[in-house]
Order: structure tokens, then sequence, then C-alpha cells
């Protein structure tokens, strides 16, 4: 389960588990989550397709520590745009589209930058850009470059 | 239009000297500038394009240097084994004809992709020369390729290009002329080396390609294996699987991947030697624009101008502008009133002068609509369309619409087919050709033949509706696009399967070439004159023969419940709809003919265009799509799409009227 980094206290906690939903007159249902900590109100990306499509799409372009949270998690879907990784591993991947991104650049040990997300995972492999669907870049493992 | 010859009569492996031969093949990875490089060595222009799989099936023409020599344009090829059905057309090519040599267009900037071909190449026993192209292009990335460095590791001529400027070409031909058969340079680990020489053994002598059909054989490669099985024994066939099987015993991982690697490895030592990268540089306007049009909203603005565009050009200018000055003004007003009283002179006022300029006449109906309708709208159109493919914003249209096509069961690719078939239903019919699974192909041909209209149509039906409304455009845009993702979204879930996830190059966005463009302009026109000016003489006659008949009346009359009652046209639009059946935009511009004649009714012409776009497609699709799909196939989908049509073009008004438009 994603979990939530609260915006004033920097906690992290698993939305899921939240307690404090208990104490709250509004209930269950609602697509926000309280921090346990400090309580404040923050919205979960995974909760709500709209606040995940506005998140992403305006946070974009920060980067810092909360990309390499991402990255760490180690498929390439997962990375932040502006990204730098290496290609860790491609064996989960059909066959016959590994082989095809092995030609064309995308191989193991590759240093690639992650240029989108959406609609499609795009990544610049040497001089190449190469458009991914979804379903096949949460296929690929990476690692965060390590002189980022 | 070329066909496809990927076999011949006798044996053409076996005998094999090649000497007698005179073919020149020109093998590639997609969108490396094949095309554009078959055009200078033949004068004869294949399409060309910025996205890969403007080639699908294999094109002949005679050198212009040499007539005996006859070149060969073929799909792009990444590796082998081929993956895709346009990828084996190539792979046949390679292990069947007889080739005098191969060249081999590749594309500067991408060195270690165009040497894991070449190594393939190195292995058909033809002499190869590397044309590398672009060199442009990687120049202004900053790459130095050391060319005598290659030619000395590789062992044959190699030869930088730019096609589309036609530098290098004299060279290369004087290469092609000098280039011997190379030694390959590939070296698989042992076991593998051992099972390659095992299989040559086997394979029948002389035949030069031994080497690569024993390893494609190892890789599980389909046109080697189609080879093989055609050519050898019962006996010999089960000890190549033997073979194959021993040597796949020794490694975990699947022998096509060792083989892979083995060959990725030798790309990747070569290109750190003779090439020089500095790396990334600076976002250039292409890039960044490049990176806005993929992009989930600016991406979409970047369309809809795009679009607004497009629509200018063909149909405010083309059909619009252009139209009322030939239609109206040059023919209507000069050309046909002389034409008419010439005729008539001649013949007096006989059936003859009724055949040629009466009504239905060949050259009242027949020419004119051709050369006054049809002309201006599908020149503008193919000058727009060809500066939009040549930029390379296809691929990103892909990307931006990978979405709306999951959901139709098929993926961003299938963008291609669709928007080519704005141009031509029918060629965009054979580049379904591109989309990885038959499911996917069917699905494809299914949206194109129904809702995709061709150019000339498009312009008819543009100019028609921007004289009625900005509204009317927009109700049939969205109407059109509902019924396509309707039927798309229905039959993928009737038809068993998924669809394949993307997977994409996109190429640089470009300048399009201007006198590339032009020369696509004129030859498409010119493809498109042949193909349109007989079907119009065609489907004058006829008209003309059912109305002398009187049968074309008893049509009208069976006709009116349907067109009159239930669509709510004036009953001559019967006449455009039974045009409609030898092309949608004969029909649509026999439309077009009673609106200027202030026939129909806003309404009345919106219901007409809807139900003419969503309308049969015409011959030449409809025998495309048996030539792709078959009998069977092609008539359930006639079946299914022109009750559609009707039935979608009724509904429209019946809601229309509930809301009050256009009364």
């Amino acid at each position: 389960m994603a979990d939530v980094s609260c915006p004033m206290c920097a906690t992290r906690f698993d939305p899921t588990e939240n307690p404090a939903c208990g104490t709250c007159p509004l209930g269950s249902g609602c697509r926000l989550v309280c921090c346990p900590a400090c309580g404040y109100t923050t919205v979960d990306p995974a909760g709500s397709k709209l606040a995940g499509w506005m998140s992403r799409a305006i946070g974009r372009r920060r980067q810092g520590h909360r990309r390499r949270d991402r990255i760490s998690r180690g498929n390439l879907r997962n990375v932040q745009p502006g990204s730098r990784v290496r290609v860790l591993n491609l064996a989960r991947l059909p066959h016959g589209k590994r082989r095809r991104l092995e030609a064309l650049g995308l191989a193991v040990g590759e240093e690639i930058e992650v240029l989108a997300q959406a609609p499609v995972t795009v990544v610049q492999a040497g001089h190449a850009q190469l458009a991914l669907a979804g379903e096949l870049s949460c296929l690929i493992d990476v690692e965060p470059e390590i002189a980022d | 239009m070329a066909t496809c010859h990927t076999s011949s009569d006798s044996d053409p492996i076996g005998g094999l000297s090649g000497a007698g031969s005179s073919l020149l093949a020109l093998i590639g990875q997609p969108n490396v500038g094949k095309s554009a490089l078959f055009k200078r060595l033949t004068g004869s222009l294949a399409e060309i394009a910025n996205y890969p799989g403007t080639t699908v099936e294999v094109h002949r023409a005679p050198s212009r240097t040499d007539p005996d020599l006859m070149v060969m344009d073929t799909p792009g090829l990444v590796s082998l084994p081929s993956i895709s059905e346009d990828e084996r057309v190539t792979a046949q090519v390679l292990l069947r004809e007889p080739l005098r040599g191969i060249v081999q267009v590749g594309d500067s900037k991408h060195l270690r992709r165009t040497l894991l071909l070449t190594s393939h190449l190195l292995e058909m026993g033809s002499p190869v020369v590397l044309a590398l192209n672009m060199t442009d292009e990687a120049e202004n990335l900053g790459l130095v390729v050391d060319y005598d460095a290659l030619e000395h590791w590789l062992g044959v001529p190699v030869v930088p290009t730019q096609a589309v400027r036609g530098e290098g070409v004299t060279e290369l031909l004087a290469a092609v002329s000098k280039a011997r058969s190379p030694v390959p340079k590939v070296v698989y680990p042992p076991v593998v080396e051992r099972a390659v020489r095992d299989l040559v053994g086997l394979i029948p002598q002389g035949s030069r390609a031994a080497r690569a059909l024993g390893v494609l054989w190892l890789s599980q490669d389909a046109a080697a294996d189609e080879w093989l099985h055609q050519r050898l024994p019962s006996e010999g066939l089960a000890k190549a699987l033997e073979i194959r099987e021993e040597a796949q015993r020794a490694f975990d991982e699947p022998l096509e991947d060792v083989i892979l690697h083995a060959r990725l490895a030798f790309a990747d030592r070569l290109t750190g030697i003779v090439c020089r990268d500095p790396g990334a540089l600076a976002i250039g306007w292409g890039e960044r624009l490049g990176r806005w049009a993929i992009h989930p909203f600016w991406g979409l603005a970047i369309l809809a101008l795009v679009m607004l565009a497009m629509f200018g050009i063909v149909g405010v200018f083309g059909a619009g502008m252009l139209v009322t000055w030939l239609e109206g003004g040059l023919f209507g007003g000069l050309i046909n009133p002389w034409v008419g009283r010439w005729i008539q002179g001649i013949f007096g006022s006989g059936w003859i002068t009724d055949l040629l300029v009466g009504p239905y006449g060949l050259w009242t109906m027949g020419i004119t609509y051709a050369a006054a309708l049809i002309l201006p709208i599908v020149t503008t159109f193919f000058l727009a369309f060809g500066a939009l493919e040549d930029s390379g914003y296809v691929p990103r249209l892909s990307v931006l619409t990978n979405r709306w096509f999951e959901r139709m069961g098929l993926n961003g690719k299938a963008v291609l087919p669709m928007v080519l078939g704005l141009g031509c239903v029918t060629m965009a019919t054979l580049t379904t050709r591109i989309l990885e699974t038959r499911r996917e192909r069917t699905l494809a041909i299914l949206l194109l033949a129904l809702a995709v209209p061709c150019s000339a149509q498009l312009g008819v039906v543009m100019g028609m509706l921007a004289s009625v409304s900005a509204g009317a455009v927009v109700v049939w845009g969205l109407v059109v696009l509902g019924v396509m993702l309707a039927v798309g979204w229905l039959s993928s879930r009737l038809m068993p399967g998924s669809p394949s996830p993307l997977m994409l190059e996109l190429p640089p966005l470009r300048l399009p070439e201007r006198r590339l463009l032009l020369a696509k302009t004129a030859a498409r026109l010119e493809w498109y004159a042949r193909e349109v000016v007989p079907l119009f003489l065609l489907g004058s006659l006829v008209m003309f023969l059912l109305d002398r008949s009187g049968v074309l009346e008893s049509i009208v009359r069976a006709g009116r419940p349907l067109v009159v009652g239930w669509l709510g046209l004036p009953p001559q639009a019967t006449t455009a709809l039974v045009l409609g059946f030898f092309r949608r935009d004969f029909g649509a511009a026999g439309l077009y003919a009673l609106q200027a004649h202030g026939l129909m009714s806003p309404l009345q012409v919106l219901v007409a265009m809807v139900t003419i776009t969503l309308f049969v497609p015409c011959v030449a699709s409809v025998l495309m799509i048996v030539k792709e799909r078959g009998w069977r196939t092609t008539v359930a989908l006639l079946a299914f799409i022109f009750p559609l049509a009707i039935a979608v073009g009724g509904g429209l008004r019946v809601i229309l009227l509930a809301f009050g438009w256009g009364a």
C-alpha cells in the first residue's frame, strides 16, 4: 500500500491504517486522510483519481527527496519525470517486448531519463525516445542513478 | 501498387552464386530513410514519412543508373527474429530472394542498433554495403563517427548519406558495384557455434545464407522455420530440432537471448571504438515541442491547433474558396456551358449528348466532380497531411490517444492507420499490418471502414458543414467519434483477446523538407487521379444507364421511405447515396451539388453528412479488405456498416428535431 507524507510535519503514514477516522464526525468514505501525528488533513493520491491526477500534474517538476522515495520503490512506472535511473532487470517483461527494447537501446545496465509518465511512460535511452504503456514500464526494475 | 513477392518459382537459394541475379535489397530499421534512398536510387516514389511503418510491403523499381538492377524497398526490421507481419516480409526477402547485394540503411544517431542489424546481415552471405543515413542529425547531436575505422572493422564499405537531400548516393552506387561477400563478425559461445556448424551441415549445399539460417533456427525465427520446414526432409528436420534442444540445455536463459546478447556485445564494443558521443546536449525547440505534444493537457491543446490548421487549409481554403472558384466560376460559368454547346453542335440533342453533358453525363458529372470538386480538396489535404506526417507528429499522437484506443481494444499504434485513413482508407487498410495481432488488425479495419472519412470525402464534408455553422461541424465530429468509440468498445468486447500494450519509438520532430513534400503530393495526386477519375466515369456511366432504363426512378421510389421518410432528405439525395456505393466522396459530391442548388436545409445537410461519412467504404477499399481479411469478413463488415449508417443518420435527425435544431 502506498504511504503518504504529511505536508505539515513530514510524518509518513499508511492512509489505510489511519486511526483518526474514528474520531472524525464525517465518518468514513471521504477521500481525505489525517496525519496521526499532527492531525493535519491531506489527500491520499491513491484514494481519489482526480486528486492523483492533479498532484501528478502539479508535482511533475518538483524534485528532491520525494522523487528519491518514489524511485526506491524500484519499477520504472513509479519514477518521477525528470529523473535519471539505471535499468536493473527486464526479465518480467513479455519475451518479444524485452528483446525489442534491448535492441532499441533499453538494456540492463543502461542509464535512461524518464521524460513523462502520462499518458504513458516516455524515456530517453541514448538518443532514442521510447514510449511504453504503464503495464510494460511497471515490469521494468530500475535503481536511481548514483550521481544524482 | 507493388505487390509483395516474397517467394520465387525457382529455388532462389540453391544454386546461388547470385552472379546472375540483379536484385538489390534496401534493408534497415524502421524510419531510417530507406524509402527516401529508394526514391534517390530509382526515381520512383514509395511512400515516405517520419514515422515507423510507412512501408508495409516490398516495392521494386529499376535503378536509375543501371536499368538491369532491380532495387527493393522493404519494411523496417529492427532485428531478427521478426515479431510482426511486416518484419517477417523483410526476413523472407533476406532468406529467399537471390540478392546480388544488400544495402543496409542505418540511422547515424543510433549506431549501436544499426550495428545490431549489420551483425545479422553479415551472416546472410550476400555482399553488404552500409549506408549511414541522416548524418546531419547525428552531427547536430555532436556525434563523431570514424567511417574508415568502421569500414575496417566490419569489412564492408560504409558510406555516409543524407538520402532526403541526395548526398552520398553516387558514392553509395560506386560502393555497391565493388562490394564483396563479407565475413560474419559475431562469435557466439562455443556450444552455439558448434550447433550452428552442425545445422549448416544439414542445409542444402550452396545455400549462401546457411549460417544465418542456422543462427535464426536456434533463435526460433518464423521465416527460418518456414524455410527449413520446406527444404529439409523429415529426418533432417528432426535432427535440426535435436541440435536446437541440445544447445538449449547448456544455458538457463533461452537460446535466442544468448544469441541476442552476443550480438549486442559486438554492437556495443564496435560503437565504443568508432563513435564519440558527447552525451545529452541542450534541449532545442523541436525537442521541447515534441515533449509538449505528448503532455496530457498541452498535447490536447496542440492537437486542437493542428486540427484547426487542417480545417483552415482543407475546409476553408480548399473546399471553400478553391472549390467555389473552380466549380461555380470556372466550370459552372465558363467551361461546362461551352462544352455543352460544343457537344450539342456536333451530336444534336440525342442520347450521346446526354451521355456526355446530360445531368449524369461523363463530363458534367464525372469530370466536373473529379476536377472541380475533389481535386482542389485532395491537393490541399495532401499538402497539409504530408507536412504533418513528415514532421514526426503522428507517433506522438499515438502516445496521446493510447488510452482511447485501449478502450476500443487497440493500442495507440492504431492511430497511424486511422490518420492515414484520413488520406485514403484503401492504403490505410494495408497499414494495419503494423498492428501486432490478428484481432487488432480486424478491429482497426472495421473502424477504418466505418468511421474514418477519406481526404476527398472529408474535404467535401468540411466544406458543406462549414457553410452551415461551426455547431454543425462539432455535432458531426461528436457523432462520428461517438459511433467509432461505441462500435470499437462493443466489438472489442465481443472479440476474444486483449490489446497488446503500446511500445513505440518517437522520432525527432523535423521541419518537413519542401521538395520532398511537393514531390510526395504530386505522386499522391497522380495515383489518386488514376484511381478516382475512372471510377467517377464508371459511376457516371452506371448512373446514366440506370437513368435511361428507368431503374434509377424505381430505386429513388424504393428508397423514398428510407431517404425521405427516415432520413428526411430530399428525394434526389437517393441518387447521391447510390453514388456513395462507388466512392463515399462521389456520394458526398452529389450532396454538395444538391446543397449548392439550395435544395437542402442545414438539418438535412448535417444528417446527410453523418450518413455518408458512416456509409460503406469505396470499391477500392472493399477490394483491399477482401485481400487482407477475406470475403467472409468483408461481407460481414458491410452487412453491419450499411444499416448502421442509415440508423445513426435517422436517429440523429429525430434527436435534432426533438431539440429544435435547424427548425
